[in-house]
């Protein structure tokens, strides 16, 4: 195991999730059996003064969560000098069977728990906890994950081994590349440019239409946004990341992380993740419309999510256009 | 309609431990709008916890309690905010007025956070201070006030957000007989004006005062009897 600060900080922060998850499920088991706001019982008023505590700390420690992803794709770029065949994030989480499932976890985990923050904070802008218990209920569902990702996380930090000789992104991305992750090198750049563009106007259309009213447009602004994050991720591998690199055969998704990038990667993944996840808990919260109590509640909110999704995928699209038209490659394209 | 109303209220402090107490037992009642309620009984016997809790200052340990046919015990602090500031004037035995600052600065201060233009909150302020017969001491310093100007200033504060309750705790503990019998006087104007009034007190010339129109008598957490003014 390499010892760094930024790796005792995320398997703590990944423990201490872990643990707050339980606690929190402990009593959203409760809530899920026993919630009676029509009674006045001990029971009752000690599960409400405990369910603002218990949503206080899982706000915390989702947001968190959502950090801890950027910190460990800086922790992987940061580590990769120590590994032989390392030239980047890519060649650090190849050191073991653990690195790449854990990122992909990680970011499943990020999602989830900022729809969570936003159905929480949304609960928490009605007076009678309409819906308590489908954020616990939810809760529940993500804290299996969360301590699996804090299982995988440890696993994979603790079989780092500094003798290990690992692959390059050259070989993990590069033409000739082969494995899951490594599959999206190969999807063809034309047909991607193609989805990529069809995503995201879908999405702005469909983002606009719901902000000036049609709330049919929301449901199809969510699933568009969600499925735009997971487009332009393959994009930015397959179509998007040699135009940065100005090489065609160079697909790696973390080089762009790097000082002679400018560091655009991390733009590129803050304003995805960004996106995708107030656009995807629009979806979500539109579920909950006919709830009397969110009638003045849920509108607000949902304009101000739709506007930071856009605004975010908007910043996306500017960063992809202005990669492409700064570059020097010229890729002709069937 | 009640304007205030309790459903089996008990209250325990330190719960579990070697020193648990129970303030409050399964108290029900209900309380009209417009009326002087007095909860008199010996220290100990819940009156202040009571009011604390009809006043959204504490919680239950069980029990609801419904203020204008709205459930408040299960209300998050953010809301409970609201409603005490809009709905509650307290009166309190110790007046808690902030020294340093004049009488009006005093009695304007729980409406600051209501973001109201200051002039109006002034003139509002000058007002209740007037109508207290004590405008000429509004920008006096409250370190300088007599106990009865005092108690005057902690009424108008209490008066500043328009509330619909009154609630005062012991309001004539520290008072001598011609005070407390002034403080009744504005009392008195307070219910012609439509307030309900709330007092916990053990103060004969309180609860026995023609102005009354309910005593409610407390004993170990409990309400164990009740007279109504005739």
């Amino acid at each position: 195991m390499i010892v760094s600060p930024a790796v005792i900080a995320l398997m703590l922060g990944s423990a201490a999730v872990g643990l707050l998850a339980l606690y929190a499920s402990a009593w959203g088991v409760r809530i899920l059996r026993h919630w009676d706001l029509r009674s006045g019982s001990e029971s009752q008023l000690q599960l409400e003064k405990r369910t603002y505590l218990v949503s206080t700390l899982m706000a915390w420690a989702f947001a968190f969560q959502v950090g801890s992803l950027f910190l460990f794709i800086f922790t992987a770029e940061d580590l990769h000098r120590l590994f032989v065949g390392a030239m980047c994030a890519a060649g650090t989480l190849n050191v073991n069977e653990f690195g790449y499932p854990t990122i992909l976890l990680k970011v499943g985990n990020a999602l989830l728990g900022g729809i969570w923050l936003i159905v929480n904070y949304t609960d928490n802008g009605a007076s009678d906890y309409p819906l308590i218990r489908k954020k616990y209920a939810f809760l529940l569902v993500i804290t299996p994950l969360l301590l699996a990702e804090a299982v995988l996380q440890g696993a994979y930090f603790a079989g780092l081994k500094a003798n290990v000789i690992t692959s390059c992104c050259g070989s993990l991305f590069g033409a000739e590349a082969q494995g899951p992750v490594s599959s999206l090198v190969g999807l063809p750049m034309g047909p991607m440019r193609a989805a990529l563009i069809a995503s995201l106007a879908i999405t702005f259309v469909s983002g606009l239409l719901f902000r000036s009213g049609r709330v049919r447009a929301g449901g199809l602004f969510s699933v568009s946004s969600l499925a735009a994050f997971f487009i332009s991720i393959a994009a930015l591998v397959s179509y998007i990341s040699p135009y940065i690199y100005e090489l065609p055969t160079h697909h790696c998704p973390f080089c762009i992380l790097q000082r002679e990038y400018s560091y655009i990667g991390y733009f590129f993944y803050a304003s995805l993740l960004g996106g995708a996840i107030p656009g995807a808990a629009v979806g979500v919260l539109l579920s909950f419309r006919g709830i009397g109590s969110l009638q003045g509640v849920l509108p607000p909110i949902l304009r101000r999510l739709t506007f930071a999704s856009l605004f975010l995928y908007f910043l996306f699209s500017l960063l992809v256009v202005f990669s492409i038209f700064f570059s020097a490659l010229i890729v002709e394209m069937d | 309609m009640s304007l205030i109303v309790l459903n089996g209220i008990t209250k325990i402090f330190n719960r579990g431990r070697p020193d648990e107490f129970t303030a409050l037992s399964d108290v029900s009642l209900e309380i009209e709008p417009r009326g002087l309620a007095v909860f008199k009984g010996p220290s100990g016997s819940g009156k202040t916890t009571l009011l604390s809790i009809v006043g959204c200052m504490a919680k239950p340990s069980a029990g609801r309690v419904l203020v204008k046919g709205r459930e408040v015990t299960s209300l998050p602090d953010r809301f409970l905010t609201d409603i005490r500031r809009h709905t509650f004037g307290f009166i309190f035995q110790q007046l808690h007025l902030v020294r340093g600052i004049s009488a009006l600065e005093n009695v304007i201060l729980p409406a600051y956070p209501s973001g109201e233009r200051l002039a109006s909150l002034r003139e509002r302020g000058v007002r209740l201070l007037d109508l207290l017969g004590l405008s000429h001491r509004a920008d006096t310093n409250v370190e300088w006030l007599s106990g009865g100007e005092a108690q005057r200033v902690a009424i108008a504060r209490a008066l500043i957000n328009e509330p619909a309750i009154v609630i005062a705790d012991e309001p004539t503990a520290h008072l001598d007989t011609k005070l407390s019998l002034d403080f009744m006087a504005a009392m008195e104007r307070l219910k012609a004006e439509g307030k309900t009034i709330l007092f916990a007190s053990h103060d004969p010339l309180v609860y026995e005062s023609a102005m009354v129109d309910r005593v409610l008598e407390m004993r170990d957490g409990r309400i164990v009897a009740e007279r109504r003014a005739s």
